[in-house]
């Protein structure tokens, strides 16, 4: 009797205080049928399997379903899969709420056209330091059993199978994927950290995704981040002074507004995650002997997060959840006027996009030399860059769109086009990072980090827009005078 | 007793690579899991400890399963392993 009362005090409370899980044995049937036992303590309720897997897979098609715009319309949802147990369980509720694998819900199947891409990382395990011959053959193995068993299983449920190479983020040119292999391995090694490392990594495979979408014709991917994840992510983001951004990371919107990003897993715990996963008898073929990029025991400002976060909830299992809801009361700052970084998409804080207006102007007035008024600001604006860029005068290559150029625009990232966190990042190199377009043969080495070429896009797009706005508002004001 | 202990999600790196482990224990009818937890780390593996038990616990991230069921249920790490009973280790650290 005792047990219940503490049970629902936890719930009541949890708003606000975290309070310590009570170690101790919990009734064993199943709340909801109060039939069968239980098998999971799913948040304070005990609950059977067949209980719980109906519960999860109503949760998660609301999750879906939130972010429909029009019920007639097909619902077109691309999944991003990891091969990881949460993506693998995702792929399996998605499923079933809408009734794949020929079962009896085909009405709802009409309404959703759904594909499983997959971003092979695989060419980055040179990156990770992996120590004998044997240990890459064994990877290698792994991958590609990894990548069978995410076909066979997109086969199993009707839906499309892709498997993107992360070189692609360099073009997708069959003729010089080695180039563009070893031009993203050059580019991993020379990130100092680890924790840059799983940074760009992340940013490319996104981007990587959003490309996929954008071609494939899908309006939404689906992540299969639990909660965990997230609540490291936040954590770890804030820490990185992405913080103006961690809103948006649960639900993230791109910079193109025509692609959403979801997260249909937020609300599951790994807990409940491997617990389904295990019911399923589905096989995890993730690689578990090296972390990717962790070599030294002090691992990365991620790995530290996940450790802090994983304390935090084994003292209350009340943490996690408590951690995303507040963060779900903070304002998302996305509007209409926001800017997005050219390198991650993240929303630029209010002093980010001043820098990014002072920034342009000193480009337009630099371009048209007549006008001699703004060099100071020009001046001023050009501190925000590195003692080595020259971005004043690179605005004589941009209108030139021969792709050889790639070379001349050595060091000319627009700095203000990135948000803190990404212009730490390239701070983080043994090299200053180029830009280039097609992946250069020459076999120097050390070779500088290489962004892709949808950084240069972006950023080139972001200046435009910008000196467009400026000219409108000269025009707008001689108007008046 | 007699116990069977499966690992996964990477622990049974630590575990001299092997998933399925059976101990014995002829004079015991019972034990607590934190003793047991104790005893397999002093006993069973060879490098780095501290990835499996912390603070006389199982490790944060570790997620662990009697019998096919959340621990949570039976009371976590202060559960009375009993003969025959089946405890799964899988480790959620980094494997989205
Ligand atoms: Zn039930
Ligand atoms: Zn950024």
């Amino acid at each position: 009797m005792t047990d219940n009362n503490q049970l629902t005090c936890n719930t009541e409370d949890a708003g606000d205080n975290l309070i310590p899980t009570p170690k101790k044995a919990v009734k064993k049937t199943c709340v909801r049928c109060k039939e069968k036992p239980s098998i999971i303590l799913f948040r304070t309720d005990p609950m059977c399997w067949d209980c719980y897997h109906e519960m999860i897979i109503k949760k998660f098609k609301l999750n879906v379903t939130r972010f429909r715009d029009n019920k007639k319309d097909v619902e077109r949802l691309m999944l991003a899969v990891s091969g990881g147990v949460s993506s693998r369980v995702m792929m399996d509720l998605v499923s079933h709420f809408i009734g794949g694998n020929g079962s009896k819900g085909t009405k709802a199947k009409l309404f959703f056209k759904v594909c499983v891409v997959h971003i092979n990382i695989s060419c980055l395990d040179q990156v990770s330091g992996r120590a004998t011959e044997q240990d890459h053959l064994d990877h290698a193995q792994r991958q590609a059993n990894l990548v069978r068993s995410l076909e066979e299983a997109a086969q199993q449920y009707e839906f499309p199978f892709y498997n993107i190479p992360l070189e692609n983020i360099y073009g997708c040119d069959e003729s010089n994927k080695k180039e563009r292999q070893q031009m993203l391995i050059d580019s991993f090694t020379q990130f100092t950290s680890s924790t840059s490392k799983e940074d760009i990594l992340e940013h490319f495979r996104n981007q990587l995704l959003f490309e996929t979408a954008h071609s494939l014709g899908f309006n939404k991917i689906l992540f299969g981040t639990s909660s965990n994840r997230l609540a490291t992510r936040l954590l770890s983001s804030t820490s990185k002074g992405r913080g103006y951004n961690v809103p948006n990371e649960t639900n993230m919107v791109d910079q193109h507004k025509d692609i959403r990003f979801i997260q249909p897993m937020r609300d599951f715990l790994l807990k409940e995650i491997h617990i389904y996963h295990r019911k399923m008898s589905f096989i995890d073929y993730t690689n578990h002997n090296v972390l990717l990029f962790n070599n030294n025991s002090k691992g990365s400002i991620n790995a530290l997060c996940e450790k802090f976060i994983n304390h935090l909830q084994d003292i209350s299992n009340q943490t996690i959840h408590t951690l995303l809801r507040s963060v779900d009361k903070l304002v998302s700052p996305i509007d209409e006027n926001s800017v997005s970084c050219s390198i991650c998409c993240a929303n630029l804080s209010e002093q980010e996009i001043k820098q990014l207006e002072q920034y342009s102007l000193a480009l337009k007035s630099s371009s048209s030399s007549s006008t001699t008024t703004s060099t100071s600001s020009c001046k001023s604006s050009c501190n925000n860059c590195s003692a080595s860029s020259s971005c004043c005068s690179t605005n004589n290559n941009n209108n030139n769109n021969n792709n050889n150029n790639s070379i001349q625009l050595t060091n000319n990232i627009h700095k203000p086009t990135l948000c803190y966190s990404c212009n730490q990042l390239l701070r983080d190199v043994k090299q200053p990072p180029v830009l280039t377009v097609v992946p250069s043969d020459s076999t120097t080495t050390p070779t500088p980090p290489t962004l892709p070429i949808y950084v240069q896009k972006n950023s080139t797009v972001l200046l435009k827009s910008y000196q467009l706005r400026n000219e409108i508002k000269d025009f707008l004001l001689d108007d008046d005078e | 007793m007699k116990v069977k202990i499966e690992m996964t999600g990477g622990l049974e790196i630590l575990f001299k690579n092997q998933k399925n482990h059976t101990y014995e224990f002829k004079d015991r009818d019972t034990m607590p899991l934190r003793e047991l937890v104790v005893w397999m780390r002093d006993t069973q593996i060879q490098e780095r400890p501290e990835l499996f038990v912390e603070d006389s616990t199982v490790r944060p991230g570790i997620l662990v399963l009697i019998n096919d069921a959340d621990w949570e249920l039976d009371g976590g790490i202060e559960y009375i392993v009993e003969d025959g009973d089946t405890l799964s280790f899988i480790s959620t650290l980094h494997g989205g």
